[in-house]
C-alpha cells in the first residue's frame, strides 16, 4: 500500500523538477525510474511472484517457473522499451525487446527440444 | 492395493489436473499482461504435447506391439494350424471352421499394423500441426484421414458379420432382445464409434456363443478380458481427454482445448481399430481352444 504513495510522491517529485530544471529532467528521469523499478520489484512484483509459485509448487518443475519467470522477463523489456521511447530512443527500444524475446525463447529451448523429440517418436516411418 | 490403485488413478488422471492448474496460472498472467498471451498459449501448447501426448503416445506404442506381435504369431502359426485342419479330416468337419476366416482376420491385423495406424498418426500430427500454426489449417484433412479409417474399419467389421452367419454351425444363440437396450445405450453414449462397438461386440458374442458348445464359460470371460482389456484402456483415455476438453473450454484459448479434444477424438479411432485387433485375437484363440479339444475328444 506505502508503495502506491511512494510511486505518486516521486511522479510529483519529477514534474517540479521538470519546472525547475528542464536541462537536468532527462537525466534525473531515468535515474529515478531505474532506482523505483528497482525498490518496487524487490518489495512487490517478487514477493507476489515467489508466493503464486508456492501455489503452483505441484506442478511439474520447469513449467511454472518457467511462465511466469519469461513474464517477468518479458514485463521488464517492455516497461524499460517504454522509458527508452520516452527519451526518443525508439529504434534502441526496438532492439532491446528484440534480445530479450531472444533470450525467453533461449529458456524455452529445452523444453521445446523435448516436444520435437516426442513427436518425432510419434512418426512411424 | 489402495496404494497401487492411487497411483495407477495419479498416472492417468494427473496430468490432466496440473493442465488446469497450469491453465490458471496462465489465465493469471493473461490478465497481468495482455500482450504475452501469444507467448503463453505457445507454452500451454507445449505443455500439453509434453504431459498430454505421452499416454496418447504410450497407446499408440501398446496397439503397435500388440498388432506386430499378433501378426508374427500368425505368421507363424498359420502353415501349421492349416496341417492341423488337413489331418483331422473328418473331425473338422463338425465344427464347420472356415480357415478362409481365419486368413481373413489375420489379415485385417496385417492390415492394421502397415497401413491403419500410420493413416491414424498422420491425422494426430496433422492436428498438432494446425494447433501450432493457427494460419495454416489441415483439419479438414485429418477429419477426412479419421472418417475413412472408420469408414474401412466398419466395412471389416461388417465383412466379419458376413462370414459368421454364413458360418452355419456357428449360430447366434444368446437371445437377442434382451441386449438390445445396451448396445442403444452404447450406440448413443460413445462418440463416432458407437454404433461400431455394438456391431463388433455382437459379432464377437455371437461367434463366441455358438463356441459356447465346447467352451466352458469361463474360459470364454477370459480370453474376452485380456483381447478386450487394452481397447477399453483406451476407450477411457480418449474419454478423459474430451471431458477435459470440455471443462477447460470455456476459459482456455481454442486452441488449447481444441487440441486436447482432438487428441482424443484421435484416440476414439485407435480404439475402434483395436476392436478389430482385438476381435482377431479372441476369433484364434476360441478357434484353436475349440480345435484342440475336438481334436482330444476324437481320438
Amino acid at each position: 500500500m506505502t508503495v502506491i504513495f511512494q510511486l505518486l510522491v516521486v511522479y510529483l517529485l519529477l514534474l517540479l523538477l521538470s519546472f525547475a530544471a528542464p536541462a537536468l529532467h532527462p537525466i534525473m528521469y531515468t535515474a529515478l525510474f531505474l532506482l523505483v523499478v528497482m525498490y518496487v520489484f524487490s518489495t512487490v512484483f517478487i514477493p507476489f511472484a515467489v508466493n503464486v509459485l508456492s501455489l503452483m509448487e505441484k506442478l511439474p518443475a520447469p513449467y511454472a517457473t518457467l511462465l511466469l519467470v519469461s513474464a517477468g522477463l518479458y514485463y521488464v523489456a517492455e516497461l524499460l522499451a517504454l522509458q527508452m521511447k520516452d527519451e526518443g530512443y525508439g529504434a534502441f527500444a526496438q532492439l532491446f525487446q528484440t534480445v530479450m524475446k531472444i533470450v525467453i525463447l533461449t529458456l524455452w529451448l529445452p523444453s521445446i527440444q523435448k516436444v520435437i523429440e516426442t513427436i518425432h517418436a510419434l512418426i512411424p516411418w | 492395493m489402495p496404494d497401487f490403485l492411487q497411483t495407477l488413478l495419479a498416472d492417468v488422471l494427473g496430468p490432466f489436473f496440473l493442465l488446469m492448474v497450469m491453465l490458471l496460472l496462465s489465465l493469471l498472467i493473461d490478465f497481468f499482461l495482455p500482450h504475452f498471451q501469444k507467448w503463453t498459449r505457445l507454452l500451454l501448447l507445449i505443455f500439453i504435447l509434453l504431459l498430454l501426448l505421452e499416454p496418447a503416445a504410450d497407446s499408440f506404442r501398446q496397439i503397435q506391439v500388440i498388432t506386430h506381435s499378433i501378426a508374427s504369431m500368425f505368421l507363424g502359426m498359420y502353415p501349421l494350424i492349416a496341417a492341423m485342419v488337413l489331418a483331422s479330416g473328418a473331425t473338422f468337419g463338425v465344427v464347420n471352421f472356415q480357415p478362409a476366416m481365419l486368413l481373413f482376420s489375420q489379415g485385417a491385423v496385417f492390415f492394421a499394423e502397415k497401413f491403419l495406424l500410420p493413416i491414424l498418426m498422420t491425422a494426430l500430427l496433422l492436428d498438432i500441426l494446425t494447433r501450432l500454426q493457427p494460419e495454416i489449417v489441415l483439419t479438414k484433412m485429418a477429419d477426412l484421414l479419421r472418417t475413412s479409417l472408420l469408414a474401412v474399419v466398419s466395412a471389416l467389421v461388417a465383412a466379419y458379420s458376413i462370414f459368421i452367419t454364413a458360418g452355419g454351425a456357428l449360430t447366434w444363440t444368446m437371445s437377442g432382445t434382451l441386449n438390445e437396450p445396451v448396445k442403444e445405450l452404447i450406440r448413443q453414449n460413445i462418440p463416432f464409434i458407437g454404433s461400431l462397438l455394438t456391431d463388433t461386440l455382437g459379432s464377437i458374442g455371437r461367434y463366441s456363443s455358438g463356441a459356447t458348445a465346447y467352451l466352458s464359460i469361463w474360459m470364454l470371460f477370459s480370453i474376452w478380458t485380456v483381447a478386450l482389456l487394452p481397447a477399453l484402456r483406451i476407450l477411457g483415455i480418449a474419454f478423459l481427454f474430451r471431458w477435459t476438453a470440455a471443462i477447460i473450454e470455456p476459459f482456455s484459448q481454442r486452441e488449447v482445448s481444441g487440441l486436447v479434444d482432438d487428441i482424443g477424438r484421435t484416440l476414439f479411432v485407435l480404439c475402434a481399430i483395436s476392436f478389430l485387433l482385438s476381435f482377431a485375437f479372441i476369433y484364434t484363440a476360441i478357434f484353436i481352444v475349440t480345435f484342440i479339444k475336438l481334436m482330444t475328444i476324437g481320438k
